[in-house]
């Protein structure tokens, strides 16, 4: 460091002695040489941190507005807006009531770009946008005006919230909408992970799980053409019921006895036409079905959780609403379904394009990794975007390849199967708790069942003759941003819970451990 | 035979081909001394006039054997019936008729369950569907005409019909054609009017050994029309149809348009009356240019050409309309599927000049019946109105040689072989019944056999089952469906095996 280049600073009341006394860093910093003087080492560091109340300070008012201020039902909050704190130390964020105060702490906010605010306010790449979310552990508490002030060393803001009131779900989702929306300076991957790995993450899942509880809470079941069954099959449905129209016929003509076909409905604005439904194609094809309603979207894991708990049987194949049986196979999919014991491996299947080319034989976890991009934000302290951070993500093995029937005579052991077509014995998937519902709504959670029940149960394998064709995109029809950012949010999830375990168990986890053709 | 025949509407609530030749089917099977229902399914619309509240099945009003059916939750998507309690009603009432033969004429609003509770209601009944239209191969009202160009289609696939429709994904057309077929299968035969619509739908996947042609009969309605009658100058034209888009009026006046301005309007003029209703149904730029071709002819050439437009018309009008014309113009721009009106225009001897394209390509032989000129080319159609203008002779060696029509008698004939020919099949099991079926042979009702022809047609019941068995015989194993005109009196039935 020269010290050539720094302007020249008189501190006409400084007491040389007195500082020395009272900062042993002072005293230690002039014995190593780092410092010339006690008077330097004040001018370094004593006047940023504060330690020897000589100078007056008089922060700036720090530019910025909270343009939103979300409190839900349960206590969570969100607040939303900007913040022109560009060199600066990391603010501290406090909401001030009459008698309390309650703080966000660095790592439950993250910083996006604004480019309204850009044009407006400061041209540059420094991500002005500010999201903070947090839980108050009282329901209450935050359903009034509060005082919010944002403290950094040189600045301040203050500004009176008023919060909106507003359920759980909305709050969740406006979030996953921020985060499916914002774009950073510093990089959108490392930015999210450094928020979604930490406090603020776990937040975000809370909030998930606090929704999931009132959308299974007194779920509705109903059974046609019930009946003694010795396999039941899981479809989660989301906006649209057209698969009960389609899958059951299909599979009953090309000769599967798809014996109990339980269809969850995830958008109960859909309950009705289900039911209706359901009954018709019961009656007319000779078809159990058994429909479970939720009061609202579960997301996929709590959906088949519940399913797979009502469910008739203990043989369960969950099978995703865009697949549908090939002819061709279809003998060697009811010889499973007539004859065989599941027994304690975790069974995926053999999806197809067509009549030729798989789609995907199995999974395994890939890394990738993303470094932090120039930007004008802060690179050190608290809340501040690491280097570089690594992610997991979910491939396919044998994507699009022709298939080979030779490679496919006897079943192979793979990292992870999908939860397009998965089949297991119920006992041992409620043993591990079921799917997690640590990932929203859905993603992830076939990737997270595999390891889990790798860890507990017993083999995770393809089998040969669970052959289907994948036609995706025809399956549930989601709408909104959210969900595209609980997508992304559940990569971030994933890799917190497993990046490790990935590291240490590449042979297994990885592309490494095979087996694809 | 105990018949219940099943349409798309009906032709006392609105006129069309497909529930006219269900409609006259069923007259005709009555007629003939078969025990015959009919049951039309209805729009939503029509419920509040021709329906009763709560009421999925009512009975026509005056009638015994004919019903309204008003199913609920129809979904066009999927020509899918997705209520419950529609499909109960109709089951039960099949049920209740104990028919030898359901025949559909549709599954618009019908609904393709419909077909799956007759083969549940009547496990031994033979279960029929007459193609009419191309709807379970094109998700664009079956015209097989793309978006938003009106090419024609040659063939339905899921990206091609992804580029009709962007907005539903390839593996949307996959899974309803999938459906479509699962569902279909439960029928012991497809009937097609011609060989052309049962090409399409072998190639779809129609099972070939299900399929069968059987030309639509009619009731002639000009036996005491005199046939020979036309003008002087064999130069006046008529358009009989819909007047819209696919019909093709605006071949017919750009082809004016080029002979006025080409200068070639024969000395003894043209004379052109559009018999056409159901102008709502066209469309506006459709509209628009049938307007500015009007207005360019007038400007052009107002005395040599007249264009007469006459609105719309019905069955006992078509003797009065058909009497002052010489020419019965069918310039389709579409796959017409068998063309009506061209059995109507022999019915009172008039030649056809017609597109050549689907059905009417093989109906129509250029010199004997008619003439053809290449679909939407108006000046191939300018050039055959001038040589086929003031030349007497020509229209009368045509005339002499169109065959008369085949009527409905003639067509219930070609159906009740069929039936009967299944309906064996499914006694001596040749045919599986699906599990959970009954054997429900001992409580069906006895077959009623046709009574003995009167004066139009010469076999005997018996008679026409022999020479209908022989007929499949001999073309069942890979013959094409014949290009020629059925022979009249013949089980007119051929196997599409493409």
């Amino acid at each position: 460091m020269s010290k050539d280049v720094w302007l020249p600073i008189t501190v006409p009341r400084f007491d040389e002695r007195h500082y020395l006394e009272a900062s042993s860093s002072a005293q230690d910093a002039l014995k190593s040489g780092e410092v010339e003087s006690g008077l330097e080492h004040y001018l370094r560091y004593g006047i940023d941190e504060n330690r020897y109340e000589l100078i007056r300070r008089e922060p700036t008012t720090l530019a910025g507005s909270m343009e939103r201020f979300l409190v839900s039902q349960s206590g969570f909050c969100l607040m939303l807006g900007w913040l022109g704190d560009e060199g600066c130390d990391q603010p501290r964020y406090r909401l001030i009531g009459g008698d309390f105060t309650i703080e966000f702490p660095p790592e439950s906010t993250f910083r996006y770009a604004r480019a309204d605010v850009e044009t407006s306010y400061k041209y540059g790449a420094y991500d002005y946008g500010l999201a903070a979310f947090g839980r108050c552990p009282s329901n209450s508490l935050l359903k009034q005006s509060m005082l919010l002030q944002v403290n950094a060393t040189a600045g301040s803001l203050q500004a009176k919230v008023t919060p909106e009131l507003v359920s759980d779900k909305r709050i969740m989702d406006t979030l996953l909408e921020v985060i499916t929306t914002c774009q950073a300076h510093a990089g959108v991957e490392s930015v999210l992970n450094n928020f979604l790995s930490g406090p603020g993450g776990l937040t975000l899942v809370e909030a998930f799980k606090t929704h999931v509880a009132m959308a299974t809470t007194g779920h509705y079941v109903q059974r046609f053409g019930a009946r003694k069954v010795t396999h039941s099959f899981v479809t989660v449905l989301f906006g649209s019921t057209e698969p009960l129209l389609i899958q059951p016929i299909l599979f009953r003509e090309a000769g599967i006895d798809v014996g109990e076909w339980i269809y969850v409905c995830n958008s109960p604005e859909d309950a009705s036409a289900m039911l209706r439904c359901a009954k018709l194609i019961s009656d007319l094809y000779d078809v159990m079905i058994t429909i479970v309603v939720m009061n609202d979207n579960a997301g996929f894991s709590a959906a088949n959780n519940v399913a797979i708990e009502v469910a008739a049987s203990d043989r369960i194949f969950v099978i995703n609403p865009d697949v549908y049986p090939l002819k061709a196979h279809a003998e060697r999919v009811q010889q499973i379904l007539a004859s065989e014991d599941l027994g304690s491996t975790m069974w995926g299947g053999l999806l197809f394009y067509d009549d030729n080319h798989l789609m995907h034989s199995g999974m395994y976890i890939e890394r990738d990794a993303y470094v932090r991009r120039n930007s004008l934000n802060r690179t050190e302290g608290p809340g501040s975007v690491p280097q570089h951070c690594r992610l997991l993500r979910v491939e396919h093995f044998d994507k699009g390849v022709p298939f080979d029937e030779a490679w496919w005579r006897v079943p192979r052991e793979v990292p992870l199967v999908s939860g397009a077509v998965m089949a297991f014995d119920r006992k041992l998937f409620q043993k591990i708790g079921g799917f997690s519902t640590g990932y929203i709504y859905g993603h992830y959670e076939d990737a997270d069942l595999s390891i889990r029940w790798r860890e507990a149960n017993g083999p995770v394998a393809i089998h040969p003759h669970l052959r289907f064709v994948h036609l995706e995109g025809q399956g549930s029809k989601v709408r909104g941003e959210f969900y595209r950012g609980a997508f992304m949010s559940n990569r971030h999830f994933f890799t917190s819970r497993y990046g490790e375990l990935f590291d240490n168990n590449l042979a297994t986890l990885s592309k490494a451990a095979g087996s694809g053709q | 035979m105990r018949i219940v025949h099943v349409s798309y509407m009906h032709p006392a609530v609105a006129p069309g081909g497909a529930q006219q030749v269900a409609y006259e089917l069923f007259q005709a099977s009555l007629r003939e001394g078969h025990d015959s229902y009919l049951v039309a399914a209805l729009e939503a619309n029509h419920q509040e006039v021709y329906g009763k509240p709560g009421a999925v099945i009512v009975p026509m009003p005056g009638e015994d054997r004919q019903f309204f059916y008003f199913t609920q939750f129809y979904d066009y998507y999927h020509l899918s019936v997705q209520d419950s309690r529609t499909i109960q009603f109709f089951r039960e009432l099949v049920e209740r008729l104990k028919p030898d033969v359901i025949h559909f004429h549709h599954y618009h609003r019908i609904g393709v369950e419909s077909i799956r509770a007759a083969r549940l209601a009547a496990p031994n009944a033979v279960i029929g569907l007459t193609l009419h239209e191309m709807m379970a191969i094109c998700f664009a009202d079956g015209q097989m005409l793309k978006k938003p160009s009106r090419e024609l289609c040659y063939g339905a696939s899921p990206t091609g019909c992804n580029k009709c429709f962007p907005d539903l994904r390839p593996e949307f057309f996959t899974l309803r054609a999938s459906r479509l077929k699962a569902i279909l299968g439960d029928c012991d035969v497809f009937v097609f009017p011609s060989e052309f619509i049962a090409e399409r739908y072998t190639d779809w996947g129609l099972p070939p050994e299900k399929c069968v042609v059987i030309e639509n009969g009619q009731i002639d309605l000009g036996v005491d029309f005199d046939r020979k009658q036309h003008s002087p100058a064999v130069n006046r034209f008529g358009f009989f149809g819909q007047f819209i888009d696919n019909k093709g009026v605006d071949v017919i006046l750009e082809a004016l348009l080029i002979l006025a301005r080409d200068k070639k309007v024969p000395p003894e003029g043209v004379v052109v009356e559009i018999n056409g209703g159901n102008k709502h149904y066209a469309t506006q730029p459709y509209l628009e240019k049938i307007a500015q071709y009007g207005e360019a002819l007038k400007k052009i050439s107002p005395s040599q050409i007249s264009v007469r437009e006459r609105g719309s018309y019905d069955r006992e009008q078509i003797q009065e309309r058909m009497a002052s014309i010489d020419w019965v113009m069918v310039p389709s721009t579409w796959w017409e599927i068998f063309g009506l009106v061209v059995s109507e225009a022999w019915m009172f001897g008039r030649p056809v000049i017609a597109s050549d394209i689907a059905a009417l390509r093989d109906r129509v032989q250029d010199g004997v019946n008619g003439f053809k000129f290449p679909a939407r080319n108006a000046q191939a159609l300018a050039d055959l109105m001038v040589s086929l203008i003031g030349d007497e002779q020509q229209w009368q060696s045509v005339n002499s040689t169109i065959e008369p029509i085949w009527s409905d008698i003639d067509m219930l004939n070609g159906y009740v072989s069929i039936w009967q020919e299944f309906k064996d099949k499914r006694q001596h099991g040749s045919i599986q019944l699906e599990a959970g079926e009954t054997a429900a042979v001992e409580q069906s009702v006895t077959p009623m056999l046709p009574k003995p022809r009167t004066s139009k047609l010469p076999q005997e019941a018996s008679e026409l089952q022999q020479t209908a068995s022989d007929s499949v015989k001999a073309v069942a194993p890979v013959e094409k469906a014949q290009k020629s005109a059925p022979k009249k009196g013949a089980a007119k039935k051929t196997r599409a095996t493409v």
